[in-house]
């Protein structure tokens, strides 16, 4: 780790932004990481393409990197492990959060592409904590989501989860 | 590019807008261009009542909402991890170690839901929404109306595989599909004589028919095949009346049968071929079929059961409970019994018949009972097929309280389940190895108002009780279905029973008032079933679904 520290690599967005980073601040990618692996001496010196995230998401992505590039490292197991619960997500995350839905969803997308887990699960969190306590209506207008119940089959499906509403 | 700008540039970003994008005339759903893996990613972090309103977002919502694998999660959490947790040899372990995870040993005796066969996957939701109605005994509850009049001696009632089959003089066998609320068949049994003991195998159940033993009051016996789809009674077998008295309770597991007559003989019989042939499925249809075509009234033209071995007891005392389970090496018919004390009034015994699947051979006998200081067993086994052998017990000192007579036992290994005339319930689990029985001291299990008038335990360590309490002048009785979560299996089983002592009562329960009486209780997964009698003499089955 201490020798790679220093080292910088390029990478390059899908609207074609180079993007230079410390080689261990990428690699909280495991798609990069496991890149890196594989192109061994080649990747201090090619660029590395990122073809699905554009330059400004990946610029945010990177920021959180920065920032985690310190934590230790999330143990490789089954996904569904050790969840927290929702509302622990740290303060500097729920900032970092604070984006318009398009950069929220993009973000997701890039952190799930990219295989970055703990930047996926705040993302999700995040999501969650949108619709938490809101009502299906509220929550449809949240995110714009089209309902395409007839009235009789939603008041069917609330009928069928009466069982828990009290809680 | 000099990099140095550029890190400089990326180090900043924070403060930078996004840039704008066009918007269309209708806003975005971003939430569902997400893929279903991402979507249900994020479900996971909701809590029920979220996950529920989601599930009335849209026809897809409504799909990932009620994915299994996140109910399966949350009834991991909710049920099994706070057992788990109790568990002390799990305590220590480190954290990780109980976190939710598919692998079977962590879900205690709730692994029955994983290891279903294939093709036939476990809902979740409706597990979790199953376990959750019965925590809070939320239920519905609907009537069957059995008979007009009253039954002499009460009707008996057995629940199986989702069905119910009663047994009495005046309407003879019958059998009702819960699902349904209906009769699907019945048998009259005219002269055949006053039932007394009814047993349900459900060995078959699987191909949709159900083995039904009957015991009577002129000490003969039947054996019936009820075909659920078929919807009829088909009878296998008939023994004659014998002189050995009323048959006070039999169990039945084909091709064995075991009887106890009131006078405490017990008999065990076998269907197979007098020769160490082994019994194969072929073997058992062939007995049902011709038990179909032979006139009813001849049985004699029946394949004969052999009796394997005939006990007498002049210790144990009704209540009593009988069983047969198979292993693959062995048959082991059990009796659990009330047995008296000198110093303490009563405690439970446990008699265990070992036999041989092949031969059919008592290889051994053994018993033992619920003394405190570790009366332990394997008496000496008795020889194969013996005419009548004496147990004999050796009285210990019992600490005051317990030992009041049972009122009724339900015996369903490894938990016996008593209870008491004070309100009690008294819980002994049994643990039987190749080489000793025992059964723990008694846990009692207290919270009832007054007398439990019936319980009954499943193998897996739930029980239901019923009781009635009288209200001052009035002869209203007020039943009460309770829930107890179930005792942990593990096989520490002392500590078991402490804990359960603890009183894990935190289940809820389902209380109505109602001016009848009730006879019976039994239930399955998803219903609770309870034969009760009005004060005019209708007979009626109140069924408790959890659904």
């Amino acid at each position: 780790m201490a020798a790679s520290e220093s080292t910088r690599i390029t990478l390059v967005s899908n609207d074609g932004a180079e993007v230079h980073v410390e080689r261990n601040v990428a690699e909280r990618s495991m798609l990069i990481k496991n890149m890196m692996e594989d192109l061994g001496e080649a990747a201090m010196t090619q660029s590395v393409p990122i073809p699905n995230v554009n330059e400004s998401v990946l610029k945010k992505v990177i920021e959180w990197c920065e920032h985690h590039k310190n934590d230790p490292p999330a143990a490789a197991d089954d996904d569904s492990d050790s969840r927290k619960k929702t509302t622990d997500i740290e303060e500097w995350d729920q900032k970092f959060m604070q984006v318009d839905q398009e950069m929220l969803f993009e973000i997701i997308l890039a952190s799930n592409y990219l295989d970055i887990k703990p930047l996926l699960d705040v993302g999700c969190k995040t999501v969650a904590n949108m619709i938490k306590g809101k009502s299906p209506e509220e929550i449809r207008k949240t995110f714009n989501i089209t309902n395409d119940f007839t009235p009789e089959e939603e008041e069917q499906i609330r009928r069928e989860n009466e069982w828990a509403e009290d809680r | 590019m000099p990099p140095k700008r550029r890190r400089s540039s990326a180090g900043e970003h924070i403060a930078l807008p996004v840039p704008k994008r066009v918007r269309t005339q209708h806003p975005p759903d971003r939430l569902s261009d997400l893929s279903d893996e991402l979507l249900i990613r994020i479900l996971h972090n909701l809590p029920i009542s979220s996950l529920l309103q989601c599930q009335r977002l849209s026809h897809r919502f409504y799909r990932l909402a009620g994915d299994s694998q996140i109910w399966k999660n949350l009834y991991y959490n909710r049920f099994v991890l706070p057992r788990a947790l109790r568990i002390p040899g799990m305590r220590t372990a480190p954290d990780e170690a109980l976190h939710f995870s598919s692998r079977r040993s962590k879900w205690l005796d709730d692994n029955t839901l994983l290891k279903r066969g294939e093709g036939k996957e476990t809902d979740w939701k409706r597990q979790y929404k199953l376990r959750y109605n019965w925590s809070v005994g939320a239920c519905e509850v609907q009537e069957i109306h059995v008979a007009d009049r009253p039954s002499v001696p009460s009707t008996l009632v057995r629940l199986a595989d989702g069905i119910v089959v009663t047994a009495s003089k005046e309407n003879g066998l019958q059998a009702w599909d819960l699902k349904g609320k209906k009769l699907i068949a019945t048998y009259v049994l005219g002269d055949e004589g006053i039932p007394t003991s009814l047993a349900v195998d459900e060995q078959e159940a699987r191909t949709g028919r159900l083995g039904i033993a009957l015991g009577f009051m002129d000490g003969g016996w039947g054996t019936w095949e009820l075909d659920i789809t078929g919807r009829a009674f088909k009878r296998t077998f008939k023994h004659p009346a014998s002189s050995n008295g009323i048959l006070s309770a039999v169990a039945y597991a084909k091709p064995y049968i075991l009887t106890i007559t009131e006078r405490q003989l017990l008999s065990l019989y076998s269907f197979t071929a007098a020769p160490p042939l082994e019994e194969d499925e072929d073997g058992d249809l062939g007995l049902a079929a011709a038990a179909t075509t032979a006139p009813i009234h001849q049985p004699e033209a029946m394949p004969h059961p052999r009796l394997l071995a005939s006990l007498k007891s002049h210790t144990s005392w009704p209540p009593l409970s009988l069983s047969i389970r198979t292993t693959t090496s062995t048959i082991i018919a059990s009796i659990a019994y009330s047995l008296p004390t000198y110093l303490s009034g009563y405690t439970i015994g446990l008699q265990e018949l070992h036999l041989s699947p092949v031969t059919g051979i008592v290889s051994s006998s053994r018993l033992t009972s619920a003394l405190p200081q570790g009366f332990s067993s394997l008496l000496s086994p008795s020889s194969p097929s013996s005419g009548t052998s004496t147990p004999t017990q050796i009285p210990f000192s019992n600490e005051a309280g317990r030992g009041s007579r049972p009122t009724t036992l339900s015996y369903s290994h490894p938990y016996i389940l008593a209870t008491h005339p004070d309100n009690t319930l008294t819980l002994y689990l049994c643990t039987s190895t190749a080489s000793s029985l025992t059964i723990t001291p008694g846990t009692k299990l207290w919270g009832h108002t007054s007398s439990v008038s019936s319980a009954e335990i499943t193998p897996r360590g739930k029980a239901v009780s019923s009781f009635s309490s009288g209200k001052r002048g009035k002869r209203i009785e007020d039943r009460s279905v309770r829930i107890r979560p179930e005792p942990k299996s593990s096989t520490s089983s002392k500590r078991d029973g402490e804990k359960i002592g603890e009183g894990e009562m935190d289940g809820g329960g389902y209380e109505e008032e109602v001016e009848e009486s009730k006879r019976w209780v039994g239930f399955d997964d998803e219903m609770v079933i309870v034969l009760k009698e009005s004060g005019r003499g209708t007979q009626a089955l109140m069924v408790y679904d959890f659904t």
